[in-house]
């Protein structure tokens, strides 16, 4: 195992996966290590067949709480427990999360998300303003960061007024260094509690937003417990925020290193879509799925898995599989029926693809139509990525113009 | 929507222009639908037959992200039958 190119999950590997998650592919692809937190054994699926027959496997439980290893649970390796996030559709399993998942999408369907277009555009808009003024900027707290919250505040109808406590609030929970993580759950607490006041507020007086949908929804006679309504727009602030704001700079960033793919996107119309679809390949923001835990004792990929083992399904890594795609590494927006998995895959696949697809096709051109000469601020060896190790996200990208186009 | 009525014939299909791939039909329901060698999805079998798995089609039609589920209640032949979503 010395011959790992860097430990995973160390600081290195943070900086730069691929060669870790190249060499796991090659040599170990279903992989035991010695998870930081705890020193919890714990296994790595790297290759995209295994990550995404493992994620469509339901031996492979989301619900840690009920199927991991005490010492998985006594390490707090379990999302959201002791929090009402612990009911969250993201890490139930069926029938609940089938019940869970069919409410909110009720609300939450492709049709509904289209129409939050202009939503987008508005947000865009004025962040690229805010940039252009400013001359150089960084897209993640300048543009990707106010896109993201304004566009998630809007959509569940938050006041205008909140917007700024939203921003601080993520920032809380979801730092770019490791002094801050000590405040993670204060932010956590402080989403949770948004959540609260607003699914009492649009109770109150609804609105055409979708707290009130969700408050709205109704299947077969049944409809969302107030826990639930209140985990449900607590994970929507959680899982729709940071994301978008880590995409849209790993997107950025992308674009910078392929120049002839840049202008690719500026120059051909149409081609929004599958770009998006790329991008997502190429860099999207999760590095893994949440913990998965085994209900049984079982073999997968020839590798026995105790029960109750934590394993983690490594979505970065199979996007990059050249099993699956030819030249992973080459950022290419005319690739054509590509299929990924920077959404996830299977049961728990992202809720909000439509709108993360949405806000991908609309900001990531928009930022190089407004600012044709955009260039890397500073030397590209020195950005930066988060210690995290299930999000992919640079901590800045900043950038300079020398010449704007309206 | 789900209609009031409680027929147990219905026809399903995957949309191939909204489908991604996702994988949560198959999921949720690998007897009644698989992802091809290319990674869509498609209806093991195009006719669903007996209530439960018109309730479970149904379930799968409400938590599909794309919304490429489409499911059309009763009997196979003529053009009555009308798509739910």
């Amino acid at each position: 195992m010395d011959t790992l190119p860097a430990p995973l999950f160390s600081a290195t590997y943070f900086q730069d996966p691929y060669p870790t998650l190249g060499w796991l592919r090659d040599t170990s692809p279903v992989h035991e290590f010695a998870f930081p937190v705890g020193g919890v054994r714990t296994w790595i699926v790297t290759r995209f067949d295994d990550v995404r027959t493992l994620l469509a496997d339901q031996r492979f439980s989301s619900e840690g709480g009920t199927w991991g290893n005490p010492e998985f649970q006594a390490a707090g390796l379990v999302s959201g427990a002791g929090s009402v996030l612990e009911k969250a559709v993201t890490v139930v399993d069926p029938p609940a999360h089938t019940r869970l998942r069919r409410l909110v999408m009720s609300a939450f369907t492709p049709s509904r998300i289209a129409q939050w277009q202009t939503v987008v555009e508005k947000a865009v808009a004025a962040a690229l303003d805010r940039c252009e003024a400013r001359g150089s900027f960084d897209v993640m707290e300048h543009y990707a960061g106010p896109v993201s919250s304004a566009v998630m505040g809007e959509i569940l109808g938050l006041r205008i007024d909140r917007h700024e406590q939203l921003v601080q609030a993520l920032a809380q929970a979801f730092p770019s260094d490791d002094a801050q993580m000590a405040q993670v759950a204060e932010g956590f607490a402080r989403i949770c509690d948004y959540a609260a006041d607003l699914v009492a507020e649009k109770r109150r007086r609804p609105d055409d937003d979708l707290t009130t949908a969700l408050l709205q929804a109704r299947e077969d006679g049944d409809q969302l417990s107030e826990e639930e309504l209140v985990a449900t727009v607590a994970a929507m602030i959680l899982a729709g925020s940071d994301t978008i704001r880590a995409f849209v700079g790993n997107a950025a960033l992308a674009l910078l290193d392929h120049p002839d793919q840049r202008d690719l996107l500026v120059e051909r119309p149409g081609i929004e879509e599958s770009a998006v679809e790329e991008l997502l390949r190429y860099e999207g923001a999760l590095s893994t799925a949440l913990f998965r835990v085994t209900t049984e004792e079982l073999t997968f990929a020839g590798t026995v898995l105790p029960a109750g083992a934590p394993v983690i399904a490594a979505l970065l890594s199979a996007n990059r599989d050249p099993r699956q795609f030819d030249e992973p590494d080459r950022l290419d927006l005319t690739r054509t029926r590509l299929r990924h998995v920077g959404l996830g895959h299977g049961l728990h696949n992202c809720l909000g693809a439509a709108l993360a697809r949405l806000e991908g096709r609309i900001a990531i051109p928009a930022l190089f139509r407004r600012f044709p000469q955009l260039d890397l601020a500073v030397a590209r060896q020195d950005l930066r990525y988060i210690e995290n190790w299930a999000m992919r996200r640079l901590v800045t990208l900043p950038v300079r113009t020398t010449g704007t186009q309206r | 929507m789900i209609s009031g009525d409680r027929e147990t014939e219905a026809t399903v299909h995957v949309n191939p222009r909204l489908c991604r791939g996702t994988g949560l039909c198959q999921a949720m329901s690998p007897a009644l639908f698989r992802l091809t060698a290319a990674g869509h999805a498609v209806a093991v079998e195009a006719r669903l037959t007996g209530p439960e798995e018109l309730e479970t089609a149904r379930s799968v039609a409400d938590c599909c992200p794309m919304g490429a589920v489409e499911l059309t209640v009763g009997p196979a032949t003529g053009g009555s039958g009308r798509p739910e979503r």
